[in-house]
């Protein structure tokens, strides 16, 4: 999976699990104070990266120090690579 | 409007416990329950004056040191009730029909691997592993231990693989591998679907012993009422929350119930099935994400029953408190699987009741089920449902009765029929969305409703939230516990009466 598709994969469920506007997601927006969410969202971020991904979100240290949009692609080109 | 510190929702065990929970650490709590009394499925039901059980048989754990066995002494219900822990050398006997082959499966970790050890002689070392392999996931869950659940809960490698992918890599024996994964049937997710450490987490209490409780779940809720007595904790049946009101920075202010009163609470944690929960969480204030994810549940097994009782003048002097499985083959993936349609796994429950000077020796027996076996009657109510649905469970009834005179002849013509129950009933008498026996499966990876929902004062617990069955079910609410009360307190609480 390249980088172009992580982006896309990402942005989409920012756009339909969270219903943002296309035009807000940048790689530099961050997830808090830009996009409205709460922490209270975070699991359910989650949930749907690992679906949307197929992937297994295990590392609980790395996802709380998400902040901003491009952290979410890097965490998950990251965990692409470790073939989790 | 009146205010109360906690609101609980559900009256089934988890509610229960979350609200003397609560309520023993000084708050003021009320506890709603949409059906007309508490206890849910752990609560028995009378007919023709003998009581049987509803959902809750029998439980690991009780034996001293044993979660149960911690989980009561702190809410102080364990004087409250007697258990009777069954026959050790025999507490869980599998009849594989395939293998022609009856398993006498005892309980004490020792025991167990010895009995197999003995059945496969050439499995001792996968035995070993597998039991090694179940300890150790458990002894490094924070979550199953009240003395380490203020530790925070890391994901284990075993949480990453399935418990037929472990089983595949010890053992090649079809028998061996059913009877490890035989337990299935107390949480109801197929070994493909559940991970090695769920497994081994809902295993490990029902290896060290097997009880029942005298007069069943109701002797657990009669002692929690007591205790709600005590601590001044109201219960209301009948009652549930209509509209969540007066939302300002993601909190709840007001509580709508259907009586049309209105009540405000600090926090209010479900019980509740999480597709109940999804029905009162306002649209406007949760994601897609979690609607999504909420939807994306799937249901556990659930079961056709039969309640039956012998001849009060049948004599058979060893008859005991005892449990049989009846497996007609060892794929226990197919069993557990709702479009197959074969002969299912079937449990037999024998008991001994005591009604005043009567006694009663009963068998409750549970065939595998799932909604999708009466789909077509699911719009139907209790007492309404159409006769191809009576003719159904009829010929479902005369099935289970024919097959445990297969296993004990000796009961032809001295076992009566007192009531049966489908999926649809359990559906309709718990007020369950699908009649599952354990809430949603509980599929490796998924992310359970545990804890904080999106609103900030709401919480979730209950069987659906950690792992089913009622310690999974008592424990979600200690964790829930955990966040909402001050940590010192907390441990001051649970450290009162647990010796460290």
């Amino acid at each position: 999976m390249n980088e172009q598709e992580i982006i896309d994969i990402t942005n989409k469920v920012f756009e339909e699990s969270f219903e943002i506007e296309k035009d807000r997601l940048k790689p530099e927006a961050h997830i808090f104070t830009d996009l409205g969410l709460d922490s209270l969202d975070i699991v359910d971020l989650v949930a749907a990266l690992q679906k949307s991904f197929g992937v297994n979100i295990r590392n609980e240290e790395k996802v709380r120090n998400i902040r901003t949009l491009q952290d979410i692609y890097d965490f998950i080109s990251t965990i692409k690579r470790e073939g989790h | 409007m009146k205010k109360y510190d906690d609101i609980v929702v559900g009256g089934g065990i988890s509610g229960l416990t979350m609200a003397l929970i609560l309520g023993m650490n000084g708050r003021k709590v009320l506890l709603l329950e949409k059906g007309p009394s508490v206890g849910g499925s752990v609560a028995r039901f009378y007919k023709n004056g003998i009581p049987f059980d509803t959902g809750f048989h029998f439980t690991g754990g009780l034996q001293n040191g044993g979660i149960l066995h911690d989980i009561l002494t702190v809410l102080e219900v364990l004087d409250l009730i007697k258990p009777i822990f069954l026959s050790q050398d025999r507490a869980n006997c599998f009849y594989i029909e395939s293998e022609g082959m009856q398993y006498e499966v005892p309980y004490g970790i020792d025991n167990i691997k010895n009995k197999f050890k003995a059945y496969f002689p050439e499995e001792t070392s996968a035995i070993d592993r597998y039991f090694g392999m179940v300890q150790k996931v458990c002894d490094d869950t924070p979550s199953m231990n009240l003395r380490t659940i203020f530790s925070e809960h890391i994901m284990a490698d075993e949480d990453f693989i399935t418990l037929e992918e472990v089983l595949n890599k010890l053992t090649q024996n079809p028998a061996l591998k059913a009877l490890l994964s035989a337990l299935a049937m107390c949480y109801g997710v197929k070994p493909e679907e559940i991970s090695f450490a769920n497994h081994s987490r809902m295993c490990l209490e029902l290896y060290h012993s097997v009880a029942r409780i005298e007069n069943g779940g109701n002797a657990l809720v009669m002692a929690y009422r007591k205790k709600f007595k005590d601590y001044d904790i109201e219960i209301r049946c009948n009652t549930h929350i209509t509209e969540l009101a007066d939302i300002n920075n993601k909190k709840v202010g007001r509580f709508v119930l259907n009586s049309g009163e209105e009540v405000s609470g600090d926090n209010c944690i479900f019980t509740i099935h999480p597709r109940e929960v999804l029905k009162i969480m306002p649209r406007e204030y949760i994601s897609r994400a979690f609607v999504d994810r909420v939807s994306d549940f799937e249901s556990s097994v659930g079961f056709f029953s039969v309640y039956t009782v012998l001849d009060p003048d049948f004599e058979e002097p060893d008859f005991e408190s005892s449990i049989l499985s009846l497996f007609p083959h060892c794929d226990v993936n197919l069993l557990l699987d709702p479009s197959y349609k074969g002969a299912p796994a079937l449990v037999l429950i024998k008991s001994v009741e005591h009604v005043r000077d009567k006694t009663y020796k009963t068998i409750d027996a549970f065939e595998v089920s799932f909604l999708s076996h009466v789909k077509e009657w699911e719009d139907s109510t209790t007492g309404k449902r159409p006769p191809a649905y009576q003719e159904y469970k009829k010929s479902r009834v005369d099935d289970i009765i024919s097959r445990i005179i297969k296993v004990f002849p000796q009961y032809k013509d001295k076992l009566h029929v007192v009531d049966s129950a489908s999926v649809l009933t359990f559906r309709d008498y718990l007020n369950s969305p699908d009649g599952s026996a354990y809430g949603i499966k509980q599929k490796m990876n998924q992310i359970n409703l545990l804890g904080k929902l999106p609103l900030r004062n709401l919480y979730a617990a209950g069987q659906s939230a950690l792992l089913p069955g009622i310690i999974g079910a008592m424990m979600s609410s200690f964790i829930v516990g955990r966040t909402i009360l001050d940590e010192q307190k907390y441990r001051e609480f649970i450290f009162r009466n647990l010796s460290t």
